[in-house]
């Protein structure tokens, strides 16, 4: 590949997908601050995946892309509060094998995915809507 | 023999659009799309010349000319006059291979040829039975370079064609450092030579003119006191601004360049067209007069031409007049004429009229008799009488 | 694959021969990303300001346009509040015959001339056409607090 899409335009191009409405039914994503012409943070919800204890819930969750996104991956951050193993309190901790072509959908794709996944789909949960 | 021949044939394909030329072509015969000289240029309904894959790429994309915006087709893309793939294939490119050694220049339409089958430096496939490795035609006829080896120090398997980077790299093997003398395992050495304390280098000043060097363990007591460290925020940001400045002051030179001449007229242009030039240059108060004697010339010259066109709308509207009088008189005589032409006519009629009536009176039992002698009369005399029988018959007409 | 040739020579040609009153400089470590300048034209309410951009030459460059936006804010109607600017040549009248070079003149030239009917910042736009000396007047106020050299 060798036009390297830099951040800037890369999160242009992931702002104008969600905003067309071309992004995943199960996820959303949108600037945190629509003045902010770095577009650092961003919010993303989780709708919980069907056949588990999240379902019907959404989660919230805070997105922070820095000056090296999308060479390193942005920091994620539960706003609603899970349990899930990788969640502690506040910080994220399964963004293993990070890829430059993976975007802030898939993240929240990822993380879904994780949500239905063997015992975690059977986790007990803290009551909905509350936030940490 | 064919597979012998087609070994000693490069796979190595040009790419046309990557080459460089001798000469810097005329611009003429650019692709508007790839900005390189025409490759099988194609030529399109509007008259507009392409490389024909460009011009297929840009219309799966958009069925318009890229030059004109005109609707355009595949089916309107032919192909060029051959003299333009003339011109465009006779340009003398180098060859892909200069990089590597090969000096060779020569018409693009032989490049791919020189490529395959003659250039010392194209890759070929080795020679080797069963050796997928590429080698250089010029070193084919030697042993096999992806062979592997063992490297005398670490023992790994090495291919002899990687052998002299590897020594650069093998732990086993060690270097001695240039400044200290110490011996280190070579992958090792590059990080040591940042920070080895015998080395002499610059004080960290150097561009901003302290001449100072040392040894790297000692500068760092020089750099405690010199006075060009002291002053480098500053030096620095002088520096950037002075960039910035030249850069603007390049620009508004540029855009003086373009201002003069002029517009301003100096009747009420004339303050503001001082205070515009201050702006750009502080210093410019000859520039500013220069200016204004410039514009004082070019204003009494424009006065000097508009008076002209008035003198001359002047002449023009005056000998219109003239003319027009000069055509009416003439029509007011020809009518004249005419009228008189025109009675003169009815009054010859009425001859005639009453000539035919009478005549007609005084023959009607012997037309005959009275046409009889006049035959006899001469030939003269018939022509008369043809024109009279001309002139009863359209007499009976106009009854 | 390395940088295509015509990328490489309308770079060569912006350094060498710059437009007045307009700077593009490839990054080091992408060729394919700019950072530009532009300063605002005489005679409008940019002018004195000196805008910061960044452009983007996507891989299938020049059969679809390059993408750029203002870095520095900027009160004009076809410009957003993230930079992203509307205009005709950026979409749908790109032809592969424009350049960099082009373009970026259009973009001055659309500093040059707002155009309030086909907006992108819509509440910028209304203004616009409501009370023009007003929204001159913000435009260059914020041209001084943003745009400063």
């Amino acid at each position: 590949m060798s036009a390297k899409v830099p951040r800037n335009f890369r999160l242009l191009e992931e702002l104008e997908k969600g905003e067309k409405g071309q992004g995943s039914d199960a996820c959303s994503l949108g600037l945190d601050d629509g003045n902010d012409i770095m577009m650092t943070n961003w919010n993303g919800t989780i709708l919980g995946p069907p056949h588990s204890v999240h379902e019907n819930r959404i989660y919230s969750v805070k997105l922070h892309c820095d000056e090296q996104y999308p060479d390193v991956p942005p920091t994620v951050q539960f706003l609603s509060r899970i349990n899930l193993p990788c969640v502690d309190p506040t910080k994220l901790q399964c963004l293993g094998n990070w890829k430059r072509e993976y975007t802030m959908e898939t993240v929240l794709l990822e993380l879904r995915r994780f949500m239905a996944s063997g015992n975690n789909k059977k986790l007990p949960q803290p009551p909905e809507g509350s936030t940490f | 023999m064919a597979p012998s021949r087609s070994s000693k044939n490069s796979l190595q394909s040009v790419d046309l659009r990557a080459l460089d030329y001798l000469t810097s072509p005329s611009a003429n015969l650019l692709c508007p799309i790839c900005h390189a000289p025409l490759i099988t240029p194609v030529q399109t309904r509007c008259l507009h010349t392409f490389c024909s894959a460009c011009i297929s790429l840009s219309l799966e994309r958009s069925l318009t000319c890229p030059v004109d915006r005109k609707p355009l087709n595949h089916d309107d893309v032919t192909p060029a006059p051959i003299m333009i793939a003339n011109l465009v294939n006779d340009l003398v490119v180098l060859c892909p291979n200069r990089e590597k050694g090969c000096t060779t220049s020569c018409a693009r339409w032989l490049v791919e040829s020189h490529v395959r089958e003659d250039c010392e430096f194209a890759a070929i496939k080795c020679a080797k039975e069963g050796c997928d490795g590429m080698v250089e035609r010029r070193e084919a006829e030697g042993e096999c370079v992806h062979e592997e080896v063992e490297c005398a120090f670490c023992q790994g398997p090495i291919r002899k064609l990687d052998i002299e980077i590897h020594y650069k790299e093998c732990p086993k093997l060690s270097s001695d450092c240039r400044y200290c003398s110490k011996s280190f395992p070579n992958p090792e050495l590059g990080a040591h030579k940042l920070i080895c304390p015998d080395e002499v280098i610059d004080c960290a000043a150097s561009h901003f003119g302290c001449s100072y060097s040392s040894r790297r363990s000692e500068l760092d007591e020089h750099l405690s006191h010199c006075h060009f460290v002291a002053l480098t925020p500053i030096l620095q940001l002088h520096t950037e601004r002075i960039e910035t400045l030249e850069l603007e002051n390049k620009a508004v030179r540029q855009k003086l360049d373009l201002l003069v001449p002029p517009r301003p007229l100096p009747t009420q242009g004339s303050g503001a067209n001082s205070s515009t030039a201050n702006d750009y240059n502080s210093a410019g108060r000859d520039m500013t007069s220069e200016m204004q004697d410039y514009t004082y010339h070019l204003y009494s010259e424009y006065e000097q031409l508009r008076s002209d066109v008035e003198r001359l709308n002047a002449q023009i509207r005056e000998l219109d007049v003239k003319q027009d009088m000069a055509r009416f008189n003439e029509g007011l005589r020809y009518n004249d004429e005419m009228a008189g032409v025109r009675a003169a006519i009815n009054g010859l009629r009425m001859q005639l009229h009453w000539l035919v009536a009478s005549r007609r009176e005084t023959g009607a039992g012997g037309a005959g008799a009275a046409a009889g002698p006049r035959s006899i009369g001469g030939s003269s005399v018939g022509g008369d009488g043809r024109r009279m029988s001309v002139d009863s018959a359209r007499q009976v007409v106009k009854l | 694959m390395a940088l295509p040739k015509r990328i490489i020579k309308e770079t060569e040609r912006l350094v060498a021969e710059p437009v007045p009153g307009i700077q593009a400089i490839p990054h080091d470590d992408n060729l394919r990303y700019f950072d530009v300048s532009i300063h605002g034209p005489a005679q409008s309410p940019y002018e004195g300001g000196v805008f910061k951009l960044e452009l983007f030459l996507p891989e299938d460059y020049p059969m679809t346009p390059p993408k750029i936006r203002f870095l520095t804010k900027i009160y004009h109607p076809n410009i957003d509040r993230l930079g992203r600017i509307c205009l005709d040549v950026l979409k749908a009248n790109w032809s592969p015959a424009l350049q960099i070079r082009t373009i970026l003149l259009s973009i001055q030239a659309l500093l040059g001339a707002p155009n309030p009917d086909d907006p992108l910042a819509n509440d910028v736009a209304q203004r616009w056409k409501e009370d023009e000396p007003g929204a001159i007047a913000t435009a260059r106020e914020w041209t001084q607090t943003h745009a400063a050299p």
